[in-house]
C-alpha cells in the first residue's frame, strides 16, 4: 500500500481550497509526487480560505509555485513541481499527464466545459480523476476511473474459512488424532473447536446415511448432541463455542464460479491474470477455493492452538504458490498479490464507473432514471436535505455557466437577477433526468420562487473552507482506496 | 472565463463577476437561515456592509467579539485550529496536555520533526499564528480538569477533539454544570454554551452538536462507548494464543511484578520498548508470531490506526457548525452527524440524526436515580457497583442527605477517618429509602441524588458470579 502511493503522481488542476486540501492529506501519508497546476496569479481573495496560500506573498511567486512549496513543507520526502498557466483553457492535458508515471489526476472547481474537457482526455488515457467542488455551503466529489477491480474490500465480519466439510488431508489427520474421551478434564476443556465440530460431524455422518445436518430440526439435533458430550456445559468455553459455530461443520463458502467468469471477460490486466489462474484452481480442486489461512482465537491450550493454527497457514501458503503458478505470466504479479487476491476470491468484484461525459453529456439510461426517480419516492426526513435536489441544484449552475460564461450569483450588485435565468436551468436539468414529473420535484426544485433556486445564487460559487476540506477529506480517501486497490470505493 | 478574484487595483463599481466568500453568505439573506432549521439558534441579520466602500468590514472583525476554545491539539485539534482561522476567527484558545510524539507528524500537520518535545498546544497556535497572521491564538499546556470553570465560561463556543471517554465527560458535565435555570426550570440562554463534539477511529467518525440542557449530552450517549477490551485472565497467565495475549501478560502482570512502585507509562519510550521486548519474548517461548512494535502499541493504548482524511472531515464539519451557530447563516446540525469512510457495501456512508436525550442522564436530566440494595452489602459493594453499573463513576464519595460524611476520596485525612465506613453494612449507616449525593471527579460540578432503598435477597445466588468474577476478566 505505501509503496504504491510512492509510486503516484498526483496532479492537481487548479489550486483551489478544495484540491488543496486533498493534497495535503495526500502528501502527510507519503504520496511520491505532487505536480500542482494553476492558472491565478494575484490570490489575495483566497488568503482566508486556502490555507496553502495564505501567507503574504512578496516575491510574486505564482500560487502553482506557492502551494506547491507549503504542501511539500508538510512532507519533505515528497516530490513536487509546478506549472503556472495563463489559461487552463488551452492546455494540451493529454501531454500533461502522459509525462508523468502512475498519475491521478485531482480537478478542482474546474467549471462545466474545462473540467469536460480534462474528463474526457482522463477517460481516453485510463488516468483516474477524482474531481472536488466546494460551492457555498454545498461540495461535491466525483470518481472518475477506468473499471476498479475489488481485490481487498476489508470487510467488517467474515465468516471463518475452517474448512471442516471438505478438509484438507492435513487437517483430517489432525482432527482424526483426537481421542476425545480419553482426556482428562482440563485437556477435554481446551480441544479447539474445529477438532470438536469435524469428530462429531463424523458421527452424524456415520449415523445418517454420510450426510451432513440439513434440515432445520436436523441442525438443532446436532447442536444438542454436542452439548451432551460436554461434560461441564456451563464451564467448557470450547465446547460454548463449538455449539455457537455449529454451522461450520456443515456449512462452506464456496466460489460462484460463474461469477468469476463473468468478470474475467470485463477484466484486464494483473486481474484478468489472477482471475485465469482461479479458473484453473478451481477446476483442479473440485470447485473448491484457496484456503484463507487464518484461524480466528478460540478457546484451546497453547499448543494445539498453534499446531491448528500452523497447518491452516502452511495450507494457504502452499494454495497461493499453486495460483501463483497457475498465472499464464508472472508479469508485475508478487506472491503478496497473489496472497491478497486468494483471501477475497468470495468477495471479488469489478466495478464499472460512468465517465462524466456519460453522466453530463448523454441522455440518462432506462436504469438510472429508474434509480433517480425512486429516491424521489423516499426522501429524507427534512425534504429539503434530500441530496439528489441538490445535485441537481450544482448541475444547474453547471448549466448556467456554459450559458453565461460565470457562475450564478458572482455579480455582486446584480446577484438576485440570476435567481431567475438559475430557475430555467434548474429546469432544464430535471427535464433531462426525467424527474419533472415526480412529486418530490415538483414540490421542490420547480415549484415557482422555491429556495433551491435563491440559495444556489445566494452562494455565488463561494469558496468556503470547511466545505473545501470535507471535500477534499474524502476526495482524498477515495485517491488512497484506488492508488493502494484497497477498500471499496465511491461508486462514483 | 476566470471566477478567480480580479486584481487588488481594480475599481469596485465594475460589476465583475468574483468568487464568493464567507463574507458574501453572511451579506445575503437565505431561506435556509439558522431560524428554518429544526435547531434555530438565532435570527438571521445580512450584513449590509458588501455594498458600502467605507464599511467594508472582513470576516475578521466580524468574529472580533467572539472567543472559542479548541479542547485538544492534535489529529482533530490540528485541523480545526486551521479551520477557524480560514472562517476568519482569531481569538480562539486551545488547550492539550500532551508534547509532540515522532508517531504524530503523519497527520497533525502543524508539527514538524525540530517539534519533538515540545508542547503539542504551543507549537500548534505558533505556526497559525504565524501562518495567519489575523489569528490570536492562546495557548494552554495542561488538563482540562485542572481550569475552574469560569475558564469554560468565558467562551461562545467549545469545540471538542479529545481521544478518551473520561476527558469528555468531564468536559461535558463542567459546560452543562454551567446552565442556569430560572424560577420555572427554563434554561437561560446566556448560559448555555453549545459544545461540538468530534470524534474519530480509522475511517470512521462523528461530529454533533451539544446544547447543554435543550439536545442530548454527551453522557446521553454512554451506553454506546463500551468499556474497554477484557482478556479472560487464565488465557494470559496460562494459554497464550495470540499476539495480543502475550503483550497483555507483560503489561498486566510482568510490569507491576519487576516495577512494584511504578505505573506502565504509555507515552514513554523505553517504557513501551521493554513491554514490546518481553513480549517477545513470551511469544517465542510458545512459538506464537505476531508480536510487533505496533501491536504492542495498539494492545497497551488500545488505539486504532489515525487516518488523516478522516480527521479533515470531521474537523472540518464540527467548525462549519461553529460558524453556523455564531452567525446564524444557516440550519444547525440537529444533532449527531456519523461517517464511514471505508463501507464496503457503498464505499462512502453518512447519515445524520438527533440524538435523544436519555431520560435518566445524571449530567443534563435532574432527576434522581433509584438503587435497590441488599442491606447486608456493605458500603464499599455499594462504591464498587457505581463504578462498574452503568454510571460508571470512577472514584465516588457519599455524603447522605442530612450531611453525614459517608466516604470521602480526598483529602487523604478525611479519607482515612472514613475508610473504617467501607466494611460497614449499609443498614448500620443509612435507613432504606434515604437520599444520598454522590460527587465523583468525572463528573465535577455536577452531584448525583440516589435514593437507597433495601431488599433482602439470598445472598447464595451471588456468591459464584463474584468469584467468577474475581478469577475472571482483567482491563487489558
Amino acid at each position: 500500500g505505501q509503496k504504491a502511493l510512492g509510486e503516484t503522481t498526483v496532479i492537481l488542476v487548479r489550486a483551489t481550497a478544495a484540491g488543496t486540501e486533498t493534497l495535503k492529506n495526500l502528501v502527510l501519508p507519503g504520496i511520491g509526487h505532487i505536480l500542482v497546476v494553476d492558472d491565478v496569479k494575484n490570490f489575495e481573495g483566497s488568503r482566508y480560505s486556502n490555507f496553502f496560500s495564505s501567507e503574504i506573498n512578496d516575491t510574486a511567486k505564482s500560487r502553482a509555485q506557492v502551494v506547491m512549496e507549503l504542501l511539500r513543507e508538510l512532507n519533505p520526502d515528497v516530490n513536487g513541481t509546478f506549472k503556472h498557466v495563463h489559461s487552463l483553457t488551452n492546455m494540451d492535458f493529454t501531454k500533461l499527464i502522459l509525462e508523468v508515471k502512475n498519475p491521478l489526476v485531482i480537478s478542482a472547481d474546474l467549471e462545466y466545459p474545462l473540467l469536460m474537457q480534462l474528463s474526457k482526455v482522463c477517460a481516453k488515457n485510463n488516468v483516474p480523476m477524482i474531481s472536488v467542488q466546494a460551492y457555498g455551503l454545498i461540495g461535491s466529489v466525483r470518481l472518475q476511473s477506468p473499471p476498479v477491480p475489488i481485490v481487498e474490500p476489508k470487510p467488517d465480519n467474515s465468516t471463518p474459512d475452517l474448512r471442516l466439510v471438505t478438509p484438507f488431508p492435513k487437517l483430517a489427520v489432525f482432527c482424526e488424532a483426537v481421542n476425545l474421551e480419553a482426556l482428562d478434564d482440563r485437556q477435554h476443556g481446551h480441544v479447539p473447536y474445529p477438532v470438536i465440530l469435524y469428530q462429531f460431524a463424523q458421527r452424524w455422518k456415520k449415523d445418517h446415511d454420510r450426510k451432513l445436518p440439513s434440515t432445520f430440526q436436523e441442525k438443532q439435533d446436532f447442536r444438542a448432541m454436542i452439548k451432551k458430550s460436554a461434560r461441564k456445559v456451563d464451564l467448557e468455553l470450547n465446547f460454548i463455542e463449538a455449539m455457537n459455530n455449529s454451522y461450520l461443520a456443515y456449512t462452506e463458502r464456496t466460489v460462484d464460479r460463474d461469477n468469476i467468469q463473468r468478470l474475467l471477460h470485463k477484466a484486464s490486466g494483473k486481474f484478468e491474470i489472477l482471475l485465469q489462474a482461479l479458473l484453473i484452481f478451481l477446476d483442479s480442486h473440485d470447485g473448491a477455493a484457496p484456503l484463507h489461512g487464518s484461524l480466528p482465537d478460540m478457546t484451546a491450550s497453547t499448543q494445539e492452538y498453534v499446531q491448528l493454527q500452523t497447518l491452516y497457514r502452511d495450507q494457504a501458503i502452499q494454495d497461493v504458490k499453486e495460483l501463483l503458478s497457475n498465472c499464464y505470466t508472472h508479469a508485475g504479479i508478487t506472491e503478496e498479490d497473489v496472497g491478497i487476491f486468494a483471501q477475497n476470491v468470495n468477495t471479488l468484484d469489478l466495478i464499472q464507473v460512468r465517465s462524466l461525459e456519460q453522466e453530463y453529456e448523454c441522455p440518462p439510461t432506462a436504469k438510472i432514471v429508474e434509480d433517480l426517480q425512486s429516491i424521489t419516492w423516499d426522501p429524507y426526513e427534512v425534504t429539503e436535505h434530500t441530496p439528489l435536489l441538490w445535485y441537481c441544484g450544482l448541475r444547474a449552475c453547471h448549466h448556467f455557466y456554459s450559458k453565461v460564461g460565470r457562475y450564478p450569483g458572482t455579480c455582486e450588485k446584480s446577484w438576485g437577477k440570476d435567481v431567475e435565468l438559475l430557475q430555467s436551468s434548474l429546469v432544464q436539468v430535471v427535464n433531462d433526468l426525467k424527474l419533472s414529473e415526480t412529486k418530490l420535484i415538483q414540490q421542490t426544485l420547480l415549484a415557482p420562487g422555491n429556495k433551491f433556486a435563491k440559495e444556489l445564487a445566494r452562494y455565488g460559487n463561494a469558496e468556503i473552507h470547511t466545505i473545501a476540506s470535507i471535500v477534499g477529506g474524502v476526495a482524498s480517501q477515495e485517491a488512497v482506496k484506488l492508488i493502494t486497490s484497497q477498500y471499496v470505493p465511491l461508486n462514483n | 472565463m476566470a471566477t478567480e478574484c480580479p486584481s487588488e487595483g481594480e475599481p469596485m463599481d465594475i460589476d465583475l463577476p468574483k468568487r464568493g466568500s464567507l463574507l458574501t453568505l453572511l451579506s445575503r439573506p437565505s431561506p435556509f437561515a439558522s431560524e428554518s432549521g429544526a435547531l434555530p439558534m438565532g435570527e438571521f441579520e445580512p450584513l449590509s456592509t458588501m455594498n458600502n466602500e467605507e464599511n467594508k468590514l472582513s470576516e475578521i472583525e466580524i468574529f472580533s467579539s467572539i472567543k472559542v476554545l479548541v479542547v485538544g491539539a492534535g489529529g482533530l485539534g490540528c485541523e480545526v485550529l486551521k479551520d477557524l482561522a480560514m472562517s476568519g476567527i482569531s481569538n480562539v484558545e486551545v488547550i492539550d496536555l500532551d508534547n509532540i510524539d515522532v508517531t504524530n507528524l503523519n497527520r497533525q500537520f502543524l508539527f514538524r520533526h525540530k517539534d519533538i518535545g515540545a508542547s503539542k498546544s504551543k507549537v500548534a497556535a505558533q505556526f497559525i499564528n504565524k501562518r495567519c497572521p489575523w489569528m490570536k491564538v492562546v495557548a494552554h499546556h495542561g488538563m482540562i480538569q485542572d481550569k475552574p470553570s469560569s475558564f469554560y465560561a468565558s467562551f461562545n463556543c467549545i469545540i471538542s477533539g479529545l481521544d478518551n471517554v473520561e476527558a469528555r465527560r468531564w468536559l461535558n458535565a463542567t459546560v452543562c454544570g454551567l446552565v442556569q435555570c430560572d424560577g420555572d426550570g427554563d434554561p437561560d440562554p446566556s448560559t448555555i454554551i453549545p459544545i461540538i463534539d468530534g470524534g474519530t477511529e480509522g475511517f470512521s467518525g462523528q461530529a454533533r452538536v451539544i446544547l447543554p440542557r435543550i439536545t442530548s449530552c454527551f453522557e446521553c450517549s454512554l451506553d454506546a462507548f463500551p468499556p474497554q477490551r477484557n482478556f479472560p485472565l487464565c488465557t494470559i497467565a496460562e494459554t497464550p494464543r495470540r499476539p495480543e495475549h502475550c503483550i497483555a501478560y507483560v503489561s498486566i502482570l510482568l510490569w507491576p511484578k519487576e516495577f512494584p512502585d511504578r505505573k506502565l507509562n504509555t507515552d514513554s519510550p523505553e517504557d513501551m520498548k521493554w513491554i514490546y521486548d518481553k513480549a517477545l519474548e513470551r511469544a517465542n517461548k510458545y512459538n506464537i508470531t505476531g508480536v510487533t512494535y505496533m501491536v504492542t502499541m495498539g494492545v497497551v493504548k488500545n488505539i486504532i490506526p489515525a487516518v488523516a482524511s478522516t480527521n479533515a472531515i470531521v474537523a472540518a464539519a464540527c467548525v462549519n457548525e461553529a460558524v453556523k451557530l455564531l452567525t446564524f447563516c444557516s440550519q444547525t446540525l440537529n444533532t449527531y452527524m456519523m461517517y464511514m469512510g471505508s463501507s464496503w457495501h457503498s464505499g462512502v456512508y453518512s447519515h445524520t440524526f438527533v440524538y435523544e436525550r436519555k431520560e435518566k442522564c445524571v449530567v443534563c436530566a435532574s432527576t434522581t436515580r433509584e438503587m435497590h440494595i441488599d442491606e447486608k452489602k456493605s458500603l464499599n459493594q455499594l462504591i464498587q457497583e457505581l463504578k462498574d453499573g452503568d454510571l460508571r463513576l470512577k472514584s465516588p464519595s457519599i455524603t447522605t442527605g442530612s450531611g453525614v460524611t459517608l466516604y470521602m476520596q480526598k483529602p487523604p485525612a478525611l479519607e482515612s477517618a472514613t475508610r473504617p465506613n467501607l466494611d460497614k453494612t449499609l443498614s448500620s449507616l443509612i435507613s432504606s429509602g434515604e437520599e444520598l449525593t454522590v460527587t465523583d471527579p468525572i463528573l465535577e460540578s455536577i452531584s448525583l441524588t440516589i435514593v437507597v432503598t433495601f431488599q433482602s435477597n439470598n445472598l447464595a445466588p451471588q456468591a459464584p458470579l463474584i468469584s467468577l468474577r474475581e478469577k475472571g476478566n482483567i482491563a487489558a
